[in-house]
Parts: C-alpha cells; sequence; structure tokens
C-alpha cells in the first residue's frame, strides 16, 4: 500500500476506535438496509414473510458472523480483543482476591528483588557516566606481571610522565578526593572535594552552568593567572550561595586558603567517581600543593585516578599498541629511586593499561561485583520459583475453568485466541506483581545501598543515588512479562489442548485416575531442588555470618564511641599538638556520663592500618613478612576503655614523654613470635633505627580485618611521636544510661580548640558491624530469599495437594467405603508429591554441591560443601515440605464417606 | 468468511471495482448489478459482499458515503477513489493477461 492509501485508511481506523458506537450502528443499519431490500425481494417472489425474512438472513450467512467478517477488516482486532481480553482478565482477578493476592505478593517479592539487585549492578556497572559519549573513556592501570597485580591508583609524577608523553588520548586527567575544611557557623566543617587536574572537566565534556571550568593553565603549582580557583556543586552554590549568580567570583576560604569561586556544575554532574558526590573542584597541582605537598613529591603515594579519552573510532588495539610505546618512558621517568633494586625492578616490569571508563570508577565494583552477581543468581531463583508456583496455581484453575474454555472453543473461538486470553489474564497478574514489584525494589535499594556505603573504603563517604531508569525499568517489564509468560503458557497450552468432548465431559467428575500432567509433575521437583539451593546458600552465608560475630574481636565495644578530630591545619605540630591533646583528653574526662576515654590514632577495623617490619636483637631467623607489624599511637587509658587486657608489664602514663625513654607495648602474638623463650618486658626492638623498650603486654586484638588472623602489634605513646604527629580518634566508653556526650564535646573542643573539624561520632559497635557489611549483606539477604524461597513452595506444594484433594473427593469416599483406613488415604493424597520433593531434594543437593564452590571467596571459616549446612537445607524443606501437605492430608482423611460420595 | 467458492480469488475485487467504477452504488445495489450483468454466473452471497467491500475501503480503493436512495431510504453508498480507479486498471490488465494465457492453454489442449 502507498502512502496515499494510508490518507484513506488510517482516518477509517481512528473513527472505528473512538467512535465504536458510531461505526458500529452505521455497520448495522448498512445490513439491516441489505436484509430488509433482500426480505422484499423474497415476498415479491411469492414467499411468506416469515420464511423470505429467514431467507435473507440465511443469504447473508448469519449476521454476527458477518459483522466480525466486517470489524476484522479494520485491521484493530488485536486492540479490541486485548481492551475484551483485559477487561475480562480483571474480572476473573477480582473473582478470586486469594489467589490474586497470593499470586501478586509472590510476584511482587520476587520481581522486586530482582529489580533491586539489578539497580544495583546499575549503578555500579552498568550506567554510563552522565557525560557526551562516555564510551570514549578509558581508567589506567599499571599492571604487574603477576595477573592479580593491578594497581588502579598513580602517583603524581607518573601522571605527569603520562600527561608528557601522550599521544593515545585526546584528553587526560587525573583527580584525587580531598575533604576540604571550611567554616560553617561556629564550626569548622568538612567538605567532600576533588583535586582535579586541568584537563579534568574539558575531557569529561561537562560545561558548567555557570561561569567556567579551569584548565591546563589554572593547574599551577602557584596557581594560575586568576590565583587559586575553585569550582563548586550545584548543591554547594544552593546551600552557601543561594544559587546567587554573584556567587561566580566571590571568595571561598578552604582550609584557611582564599579561593576564588569560577564556575558552577549543572545538579546531575559529579564527576568520574560513582557514589562520590563531591561539593568543590580545585586544580590538582595548587590543590595538591597547598595541601599535600609530601604525596605530591613522593614517588610512591599512590593517590591519583587517571582517565582518559580516545579518539571516536580508535580500536582497542590501537590503543594498546600507544600505551606499549608509552609505558617504558613513563615509567622511567616516575621510578622511585629509594626503592630497593628488586621493587624497582618491579615497578619498571608493569604495563600501563586502558581498561574500561564509560561507567566511571568506583573502588565499590572490586569489592561488590561477585556478590552482586551472586545474589543476582539467587533472585532470579528465587523468581523462578514464584513462576514455578504460580504455574502451579493456573493449571489447577485452567482444570476448574475446563467447562468455560470448552464453551469458549465450541461456539468458535480458535485455540490461539483462547491461549492469548489466558496469557493475558497472566501477564495482567505480572504486571501488578512488577508494580507492587517497585515498590518493594525502592524500599530494598535503599537497604542494600545502606549496607554497601557503610562498607568501610578509601575516600570519602559515599552516596549512591539509585534511581529507577530506563534500564531498571525495561529490565523489570522483561521480567515482568518474562515471567507472566513462563507461569502463563504451559498451563494456556495444556487447557486447550485436550479437545471439546473430552473438556466437556470431564467436568461431570467422573471417576478416574487424577493424573497430574507432566508438566506439574516437573514444577514440583523444580521448586524443591531450587528451595534446596537457596536455603543452602543462606546457610552458608548465615553461618559465615554467624561466625563472624561470634568471633572475638579482643575488645569490647559495648558503649564506646568514636569521635575523630582533624587538626592537620592546626598551628601547632608534634609536641605542641600532642599537648593539645592531651589538654582535650583531660578536659574530656571530667565530662559527666563517662566512664573512662582515651585517644588512639587508627581505630580497628577502619580500614586505615600503619605496619612496618620491627628488628628483634638476636632473631636474624625471621623474615620481614614474620616481623611486620601492626603499630599504632595511644593514649593513657586505652585499655581499660577498650577493655583489652594487659597482660603483663604497665600501660603508659604520663611519664612517657617525648624526652623521656622511647617505649612500646606489644600484643601477645608478638611476644610470642618475637620472644619464645625469654620474657620481652624490658627487651628491645628497633624501629627505624630507634631502639624501644617493650614495657607491657597486651592482648591480641583485630586491627585491619576481623576476617585476618591476629597479626603482631605493637602500641607506643602519642606523646612519644617526634614528627609527623597525625590526627587522632577520641574513644569514649560511657556509663551505663549516659545520655549522647557529642554536645558536651563539642563544647568543651569549642573551648579549647574551635577551629578544629569534629567528625560524627560512630561507635565502635557500629564501626566491627560495617567491616562486615559485605557479609551482613550477603547473610540478610540470603536468609530472606531461603525463608521465601521455603514459604512459596510450601503455598505451591499446599495448593496442589488441596486441589487434588477436592477433585478427588469421590474417589477418596469410595476408598473409604471399600475400607481404606486413614493412613491409606494420606498415603494416597502425598504418595506422588512425596516422590517428586524427594527427587528434587537429590538434584537440589547436587546442584548445591556443584554450585557452591562458586561463593566460596565470600564466606567465612565454613566450607562451601559443608555438610551440616546441606543437611540443614534438606531438613528446612522436608520439614516444610510436610507441614505443607499434612493439611490436605489430614482433610482427606477426615472425609465422610457418605458426604463424599453424595458430592458427586 | 467464507469465500465465493465460484469465483476465483481476487476477481471479487476486480468485479466490485469495475462496477463502482460506473457510478456509486449501495451494497444492496451491487449485488444486483453482480447477478445482473454476469447473467447469474458469478454468484456472491451476502455473507460475502460486505466484508469484501469494507476491505476495499480500508485499503482505500473505495470510499463511502450516506445518501438517500431513489425511495428516499438512507444508505451507504460506495464509489471509487482516484486509488481505486489506478488500481482497476491494473486489475484489469493483469485479468486480461490471465484469461488470455488461460484460454491459450484451453485452446492447446483442444488441439
Amino acid at each position: 500500500m502507498t502512502i496515499e492509501n494510508w490518507l484513506y485508511s488510517i482516518p477509517l481506523k481512528l473513527r472505528s476506535l473512538f467512535k465504536r458506537k458510531r461505526v458500529e450502528n452505521e455497520l448495522a443499519e448498512e445490513l439491516r438496509f441489505h436484509l430488509e431490500q433482500r426480505t422484499e425481494q423474497n415476498i415479491a417472489s411469492g414467499m411468506d414473510p416469515e420464511s423470505a425474512r429467514l431467507e435473507a438472513l440465511r443469504a447473508m450467512q448469519g449476521l454476527e458472523q458477518s459483522k466480525e467478517a466486517c470489524r476484522d477488516t479494520r485491521g484493530l482486532n488485536l486492540i479490541d480483543n486485548l481492551a475484551r481480553d483485559l477487561r475480562y482478565a480483571i474480572r476473573m482477578l477480582r473473582r478470586s482476591p486469594g489467589f490474586t493476592a497470593v499470586a501478586v505478593l509472590s510476584l511482587a517479592l520476587g520481581i522486586g528483588a530482582n529489580t533491586a539487585i539489578f539497580s544495583l549492578i546499575d549503578t555500579l556497572l552498568l550506567k554510563p557516566l552522565p557525560v557526551p559519549h562516555a564510551d570514549e573513556l578509558r581508567t589506567l592501570a599499571l599492571k604487574g606481571n603477576q595477573p592479580d597485580r593491578v594497581l588502579v591508583a598513580v602517583t603524581y609524577p607518573i601522571f605527569q610522565a603520562l600527561h608528557k608523553y601522550n599521544h593515545v588520548f585526546s584528553g587526560l586527567f587525573a583527580w584525587s578526593n580531598y575533604d576540604f575544611q571550611m567554616r560553617s557557623g561556629p564550626d569548622m566543617v568538612h567538605v567532600a572535594g576533588t583535586l582535579a587536574s586541568g584537563e579534568y572537566f574539558s575531557t569529561l565534556g561537562v560545561k558548567p552552568l555557570l561561569g567556567h571550568t579551569f584548565t591546563n593553565s589554572d593547574d599551577q603549582s602557584s596557581g594560575g593567572p586568576n590565583g587559586p580557583v575553585a569550582v563548586i556543586s550545584y548543591r554547594f552554590w544552593s546551600k552557601h550561595f543561594h544559587r546567587s549568580p554573584h556567587a561566580i567570583g566571590s571568595p571561598l576560604v578552604l582550609d584557611r586558603t582564599r579561593f576564588t569561586v569560577i564556575g558552577i556544575m549543572p545538579p546531575d554532574f559529579f564527576g568520574a567517581e560513582v557514589g562520590v558526590h563531591p561539593e568543590i573542584w580545585v586544580p590538582l597541582a595548587i590543590g595538591g600543593n597547598l595541601f599535600d605537598r609530601v604525596c605530591m613529591a613522593s614517588r610512591s603515594c599512590w593517590f591519583l585516578i587517571v582517565m582518559g579519552r580516545v579518539h571516536p573510532g580508535l580500536s582497542a588495539l590501537s590503543v594498546n599498541a600507544g600505551l606499549q610505546v608509552l609505558t617504558p618512558p613513563v615509567l622511567h621517568d616516575a621510578l622511585p629511586t629509594d626503592w630497593p633494586p628488586p621493587l624497582q625492578k618491579t615497578f619498571l616490569e608493569r604495563h600501563i593499561i586502558a581498561n574500561d571508563g564509560a561507567h566511571g570508577y568506583t573502588w565499590m565494583r572490586f569489592l561488590f561485583t561477585h556478590p552482586l552477581t551472586v545474589l543476582m543468581t539467587l533472585v532470579a531463583l528465587v523468581l523462578l520459583i514464584a513462576c514455578a508456583n504460580l504455574a502451579n496455581l493456573l493449571l489447577a484453575r485452567a482444570s476448574a475453568r475446563n467447562r468455560e474454555i470448552a464453551v469458549r472453543l465450541s461456539l468458535g473461538a480458535g485455540r490461539p485466541r483462547v491461549i492469548r486470553q489466558l496469557l493475558t489474564e497472566s501477564i495482567l497478574l505480572s504486571l501488578l506483581g512488577a508494580a507492587a514489584g517497585l515498590a518493594f525494589a525502592w524500599w530494598l535499594t535503599r537497604i542494600l545501598a545502606s549496607f554497601l556505603i557503610s562498607q568501610p573504603g578509601p575516600g570519602p563517604s559515599f552516596e549512591l543515588d539509585i534511581a529507577i531508569d530506563w534500564r531498571v525499568a525495561l529490565f523489570t517489564a522483561l521480567v515482568a512479562g518474562g515471567s507472566g509468560l513462563l507461569f502463563g503458557l504451559a498451563p494456556a497450552l495444556r487447557a486447550t489442548h485436550s479437545g471439546i468432548a473430552s473438556l466437556l465431559k470431564e467436568s461431570t467428575h467422573q471417576l478416574r485416575r487424577a493424573r497430574r500432567s507432566v508438566f506439574a509433575r516437573f514444577l514440583l521437583p523444580l521448586q524443591a531442588a531450587l528451595s534446596v539451593l537457596l536455603v543452602a546458600a543462606a546457610g552458608l552465608f548465615g553461618g559465615s555470618l554467624f561466625r563472624l560475630l561470634h568471633l572475638d574481636p579482643g575488645f569490647h565495644p559495648q558503649r564506646v564511641q568514636l569521635i575523630s578530630l582533624d587538626t592537620d591545619k592546626r598551628p601547632e605540630k608534634n609536641a605542641a599538638l600532642a599537648a593539645l591533646y592531651t589538654r582535650i583528653l583531660e578536659r574530656i574526662q571530667t565530662l559527666p556520663g563517662i566512664q573512662s576515654a582515651s585517644l588512639l590514632w587508627l581505630t580497628p577495623l577502619s580500614g586505615g592500618g600503619w605496619d612496618q617490619p620491627v628488628a628483634i636483637p638476636g632473631r636474624s631467623d625471621l623474615s620481614e613478612d614474620q616481623r611486620d607489624t601492626y603499630l599504632n599511637l595511644i593514649g593513657p587509658g586505652f585499655f581499660e576503655t577498650m577493655q583489652i587486657p594487659l597482660l603483663a608489664g604497665r600501660a603508659f602514663n604520663s611519664a612517657d614523654t617525648a624526652v623521656s625513654e622511647r617505649v612500646g607495648i606489644i600484643n601477645q602474638f608478638a611476644a610470642e613470635r618475637f620472644f619464645p623463650h625469654k620474657n620481652p618486658i624490658g627487651e628491645h626492638l628497633i624501629l627505624d633505627k630507634t631502639p624501644i623498650r617493650i614495657v607491657g603486654i597486651a592482648g591480641n586484638i583485630k586491627y585491619l580485618d576481623l576476617r585476618d588472623p591476629d597479626p603482631p602489634e605493637m602500641y607506643f605513646p602519642y606523646t612519644q611521636k617526634s614528627d609527623g604527629m597525625p590526627s587522632l580518634t577520641f574513644v569514649v566508653k560511657t556509663k551505663p544510661g549516659a545520655r549522647s556526650l557529642y554536645r558536651d564535646l563539642r563544647t568543651a573542643l569549642h573551648e579549647i580548640a574551635p577551629d578544629v573539624p569534629i567528625g560524627t561520632p560512630k561507635s565502635l559497635q557500629q564501626q566491627l558491624e560495617d567491616s562486615i557489611a559485605r557479609e551482613r549483606l550477603m547473610a540478610t539477604l540470603s536468609l530472606f530469599f531461603g525463608a521465601l524461597a521455603l514459604l512459596l513452595t510450601s503455598v505451591g506444594l499446599y495448593g496442589a495437594l488441596a486441589y487434588d484433594v477436592t477433585r478427588r473427593t469421590g474417589e477418596i469416599g469410595i476408598r473409604m467405603a471399600l475400607g481404606a483406613r486413614m493412613p491409606d488415604v494420606m498415603w494416597l493424597v502425598v504418595r506422588e508429591s512425596t516422590f517428586l520433593v524427594t527427587g528434587g531434594i537429590v538434584i537440589g543437593v547436587a546442584a548445591a554441591l556443584a554450585l557452591s564452590k562458586l561463593v566460596a571467596s565470600l564466606l567465612y571459616a565454613i566450607e562451601p560443601n559443608d555438610p551440616r549446612t546441606l543437611l540443614g537445607a534438606v531438613a528446612a524443606l522436608l520439614a516444610v515440605a510436610i507441614a505443607a501437605a499434612s493439611i490436605p492430608a489430614l482433610r482427606a482423611a477426615r472425609l465422610d464417606p457418605t458426604v463424599s460420595l453424595r458430592s458427586e | 468468511m467464507s469465500k465465493p467458492s465460484d469465483l476465483v480469488q481476487g476477481t471479487l475485487d476486480l468485479l466490485l471495482l469495475k462496477i463502482l467504477a460506473l457510478e456509486p452504488l449501495h451494497g444492496w445495489a451491487i449485488s444486483l448489478r453482480l447477478k445482473q450483468v454476469s447473467g447469474d454466473i458469478l454468484q456472491v452471497s451476502d455473507g460475502s459482499l460486505y466484508p469484501a467491500l469494507h476491505k476495499l475501503e480500508q485499503q482505500g480503493w473505495i470510499k463511502s458515503e450516506w445518501k438517500a436512495t431513489e425511495n428516499n431510504r438512507r444508505a451507504k453508498f460506495y464509489s471509487l477513489t482516484r486509488l481505486g480507479r489506478k488500481q482497476l486498471d491494473n486489475e484489469a490488465a493483469n485479468w486480461k493477461r490471465l484469461a488470455g494465457a488461460i484460454s491459450r492453454v484451453v485452446a492447446l489442449e483442444e488441439l
């Protein structure tokens, strides 16, 4: 047909869609006119009026059929029928609210869980950066000869060399996250910021909302032509400048340095690091020079992430070839010459590689890709169970609707038409489930995201903006449509399979062996197998978490709060700074409600650590690795506050000062390893050529990671730190029932050190839990999904058996009348299911054994094929199955034969 | 719906277009005209006439209009569109080719 044809046909189609009544009336009138004319003609030829009318109708071959044939020509049947099917489906679903509720709820949980996990995967792995042509971006990394040694962070000298020799990328930039100190009212606060190199904005290709961004000419260590400049986020602009255009050119004092605001970024811009939302961008050269001079100059301070943009259409092959040429001069220029020769050699053997950068950079990817993949699989299995369940319920319903379907078929509805109508019902169900599932997903993603961002890691606090974008919407729609087809197609095919006659006959409750279809017999073992798999996963992850939670960290976190200070910008350094800390600590100890208080540098399980090999006189037999010791600075009262036992010797006290003898306390493990045959008290360890006298032995604590074995540990008094005194954290144990001390603490700090930013207080318990966020995530979700699987399976089993019993009431009555006893009847009901569930369990156990290796790296202190976990999973499923089966079985056994026979 | 058994498939469209090319007619008049011109040889049932007309209308070959009949009754009159006239020419040419070919084949058999 040509376009001109459509000029006629489209208005006609629209007219029949939207002026249906009028079009129908016209059709009826047209045919009535014809019938009248024919009748008149027949009368004229001598028929009596009645037979004349009937003859006319016969010639028309059925008035309604003719009308339908005319309607068919409109080509709108698809839409028409869909609307009619939908109306009918809604009516059917409303007529059985119980079934609808169970179906929608189980689908909502299944689809919602899938959507939630997918939206996390989308956020972390799939969503491209909101910048033009994100697919041209690459993240650079240094690959070593061992496959697992990939460095994504580089040093400033490496970046400088990359920039100098670059001929591969049209733009190349580096950045590092940095928390600025800024005054906000009476407080000094931290503001998340980014130190970005000159081509950061131009390479990302993002234009500012107002003003302009900085370039290479601003990225100078002494500041560009405009001095130190800063670009601010939309959020920062709203909060601090109330979206005034005069913000451009305004001064902004960061870390006591005056910057000039030159640009404001659009609201959706966050840079190149997913999860990090900087408020301020400052040129790397000047920012680094002002705030992190040591790191900028160092050839072994790995703090920059580098990204580049390749020319469009450049193949991966030519990029790699270019990088191969680039690698030797860059590594040569940036070689850490102070490293021992073997390490220098390894350094020079590295290769610069380009990884995908379209999705930005986030360290969370390294940590969560595997867990999320596992979770995605688990939720897919849950949805599969839900689908199997619904297929089962629909099969039962379809048999109950045999007569209705038979009537439809005999009235001339084609089989595809009936199947389509049944499918409309199941797809409507799954769409309803998806709608409810989206609400569930919204809630679940927030919980999931809180797990993810609580995981301690490098860098500032995380925000994951998980939105339902088109990928998530498409995914949900596909999952919903797919599951609707999955659980709806087989029952629909089966319902329309047998001939009309047998369908009509069957509804007369004739006595015949009620065998379930092959398909139904396949569903139950499938559900059982999947349930075993999910419950086993729940057992493994739950078991890992249980073991971690019952691990003794070596300290007691109850009622212990951690409050960090940032004194890096204080004029006092070293001894003077230590004195400041002492003054603050003394003040804190006088506050009411405090049981004890101390301070330390690195809080346990925070993800940060300081380790170095120590020298032990007379123990040249120990390797460097064996002598590697985890170090920390602590204050007086630390062991009481943390309730770490002091096993021998003394704690630090006020006599340990900058001028007194250097002293240290080692942990039990260090004492056993370094001094196996003598009392370590009074012995010396040598750190950085300084001898340190051991004055005490403390209990082991978990330092870096709860999952690691206890390392050798050594404490020093902060008062003896002679140079590079870091910011410390107060550790405060409150009396039972004491209210939060944060306000008192803040007031006290304002008096002593008014411009020191105070971190948000965090309980040590929270820190402990955050450090195992991944395990908690896996355990919580897998337990939830395991329970859901059991629930769905039991509902499915119960539904199938209950339906069987109803259908076989007559048969059961006859058997009872013939002398069958209660156990016989019960066995009759559950016999088939028993075999099916047992078969499913066997398959499930085999699958669990085969698949559990894939999650081994996510487990702690539990073998992937832990026999007790598997047995537990089987037992749980059996218990649930027996409970679900016993209700219909008992009902069957209690049937009164006389009543049930009458039910025929 | 049922097809006119004794009509070569597709020829009904040609017949209808040809009849309507002469003058706009309503369905009943079309059925009378069909019978009249083909001399009872081409039987088109009432049941298949209207779907065929509606199909032609949907395709844009013919258009319809409600008008009064000579007896002052309202009826739906069909007439050819510009496209329909072109279509008729095409179909008629096709038909002549086909008919010519078939009669040649039939003539061959008689030899």
